[in-house]
């Protein structure tokens, strides 16, 4: 089911214009996978069914603000990256969305969408070393294992 | 002497009666003495003694002057001594006049009778009394000593005879006239005092009733200054709520613009990408089947993005609609007006506050065409929903209803907020009160929307239950009162 060729953006805004339109642009300009949703609830369970490389959230929306949608998205994934695409910018979310839900990046709308190309690229470029971390350090942990039984087997060996 | 002590004996000393009546009266008794004396020697071809007028002149002349000066002089420390010391001498001066007018007959005797009269209207009491004796011992003096010879007799009233020479008779009526003089003279004083006493509490009441009225005079004009201020300070402050409301209006608006101008803002980027594509594409010269796959794809995103840019620009001409329905500023004249629309620009405009925090009911009734300055109505239900939507903690519902009451309507707005105190509902229409704290709003929108009822003919009354929610409730008429010419200049909405 999961195409793993190409990288998963998630797009979570109550507004269908806003969603739409990136969709449309991600679509026609980058290799993405783009997921879209208006109800963050939904977007939070879509989480569960396949690895996502980014998440661009909108902050006010119905149900959940941005930054309780992206908090709640951190504990599901931690490697996502997230962005909160705004058009309510003040200094009390801004920090509150770094302490709170991690941020990588504060988008204001309207949005260039040169800019966000560019920190959707990078995005995903820190999400996959995330992962190729997390894989080359759970591979060492392997091999520390495996070093681990073959000297207990030697040892077994040898005495 | 304490301060007191002298107050009070400078306001009993003045006069009973007017140094200008002691004046006239002693003047009298002069001019009458005067007339006798020509009767008697002229009538009756009887000499008096030129002594006599003397003493009479001195008496007149030293004590009436000294009555006038020492009334201007009554805030001094030697005022009662000196007066004391005056009362004695007209004492001795009038027993030399009684002796001159017939000793122990009555007339000389009575004579004495002013001065102890006059002393105890002066010091009534103990002083008083003193003063009585002094002259009735005065007069003791006399008749003694025209008794013994020590002075000899002057027949003038009454003519020489055996009664004078009867002892019994002179001590009789010597016993007589000091009884009728320390009688009389005591009496007076007893009125006098009482009078005085009177008239100093009279004085006293006066004085506070005065001191109270000024005390009432000086808050007056405080209160007065105060209102002056507080009229200033309040036109000021329905200036800048509106200036204030405005930029409420244009935050809104701004932020309810920023969506659907984000997405034209994207969208015009990508189509211009699409349109590079294309022209690349068509540029190259060769369409293959991947080629016109690719063109496909291309002219169905750029379809697609139109789609977005429709509703966009939909949500965009919404908007500024309902924002003109705001914006005419002092209509000249009423319009006829749907009030429903009104409520639903309102509440558009309110969206970003409502957003889906608040659930809004609308139980609309059938409502005929109201005329009102309906941009001033919406500032009314700018305010009045603003309120409401800031009552409710968390999440909440507004319910919208609206009936025809006979010649008016009625648009009733109740939300399920915190409510408002019983001892708060009195003074919510007061300028400047609010509960909601200083950041939130100026304690003016309340205000405002009052008076902008009032002047459409109306008015706004609510009801309220702490924990449950209020309702507002405003009353408008069908049709403008003609006389109301000049629009209602106030607006604006403050939260």
């Amino acid at each position: 089911m999961i195409d793993r060729d190409r990288e998963v953006v998630m797009i979570v805004d109550d507004e269908e214009m806003v969603t739409a339109a990136l969709e449309r642009f991600l679509t026609m300009e980058t290799p993405y996978r783009i997921l879209a949703f208006n109800v963050p609830a939904a977007a939070l369970d879509a989480l569960d069914s396949g690895p996502v490389d980014v998440i661009v959230a909108d902050f006010m929306m119905p149900g959940m603000d941005g930054i309780q949608f992206l908090t709640r998205a951190r504990e599901r994934s931690p490697e996502t990256t997230r962005i909160l695409l705004t058009g309510y910018a003040d200094k009390e979310n801004a920090i509150r969305a770094i302490n709170e839900a991690g941020l990588y990046y504060y988008l204001e709308k309207p949005w260039d969408n040169e800019r966000l190309k560019l920190v959707l690229r990078n995005g995903i470029e820190r999400c996959t070393l995330f992962r190729d971390l997390q894989a080359q350090m759970s591979a060492l942990a392997g091999a520390h294992e495996d070093l681990n039984a073959i000297r207990q087997r030697l040892t077994r060996v040898f005495l | 002497m304490k301060a007191e002590t002298r107050e009070r004996i400078q306001a009993a000393a003045g006069p009973p009666w007017s140094p200008r009546r002691a004046l006239l009266y002693r003047g009298g008794f002069l001019a009458t003495m005067l007339v006798l004396a020509y009767l008697f020697r002229y009538g009756f071809g009887l000499a008096l003694h030129p002594a006599i007028f003397l003493i009479l002149l001195a008496w007149y002349l030293t004590f009436p002057l000294f009555f006038l000066w020492s009334g201007t002089r009554t805030d001094s420390r030697w005022f009662l001594p000196l007066r004391s010391i005056f009362y004695v001498y007209e004492i001795v001066l009038l027993v030399a006049a009684a002796h001159f007018l017939g000793g122990v007959t009555w007339l000389g005797m009575l004579l004495v009778l002013f001065a102890t009269i006059e002393w105890n209207l002066q010091f009534d009491g103990g002083l008083g009394a003193a003063g009585s004796l002094f002259a009735v011992l005065a007069l003791g003096a006399l008749v003694l000593a025209e008794a013994t010879g020590v002075v000899s007799h002057v027949w003038l009233f009454a003519p020489p005879g055996a009664l004078h020479r009867d002892p019994a008779y002179v001590v009789s009526t010597y016993l007589v006239s000091a009884f009728v003089i320390v009688g009389v003279s005591l009496q007076a004083g007893n009125y006098a005092g009482a009078i005085r006493r009177r008239r100093l509490e009279l004085e006293e009441v006066n004085r506070r009733l005065e001191e109270a009225s000024a005390d009432l005079r000086r808050s007056n004009a405080k209160l007065e200054g105060a209102y002056a201020d507080l009229r200033a300070v309040q036109a000021q402050a329905v200036q800048s709520a509106r200036l204030a409301s405005l930029g409420m209006l244009v935050a809104g608006v701004a932020h309810e613009l920023n969506t659907p101008l984000g997405a034209i803002h994207s969208n015009r980027d990508t189509l211009r990408r699409a349109a590079a594509r294309l022209a690349d594409l068509l540029a190259a010269g060769r369409l293959g089947p991947e080629e016109l796959r690719q063109m496909q794809e291309l002219v169905e995103n750029v379809a697609g993005v139109i789609r977005v840019d429709d509703t966009a620009v939909d949500r965009i001409v919404g908007l500024v609609t309902h924002l003109r329905s705001f914006g005419r500023p002092d209509e000249a004249e009423g319009k006829v007006v749907d009030l429903h629309e009104g409520l639903e620009s309102t509440l558009a405009l309110l969206r970003h506050v409502i957003r889906d925090r608040i659930e809004i009911r609308r139980e609309y009734g059938p409502l005929p065409a109201v005329e009102c300055y309906s941009n001033q109505i919406n500032q009314v239900f700018m305010n009045l929903l603003l309120n409401a939507a800031q009552a409710i903690r968390g999440r909440g519902t507004i319910t919208l209803r609206t009936r025809l009451a006979g010649a008016q309507v009625v648009v009733e707005i109740e939300d399920t907020g915190v409510g408002i105190a019983p001892e708060h509902l009195d003074r919510i229409f007061d300028p400047g009160f609010t509960t909601k704290g200083s950041r939130v709003g100026m304690g003016l929108g309340l205000l405002i929307s009052h008076q902008i009822v009032e002047r459409h003919g109306g008015h706004i009354d609510v009801r309220s239950e702490v924990g449950r929610g209020s309702v507002f409730r405003v009353w408008l008429p069908l049709r403008l009162a003609r006389t109301a010419a000049a629009p209602p200049g106030v607006g604006g909405s403050t939260g």
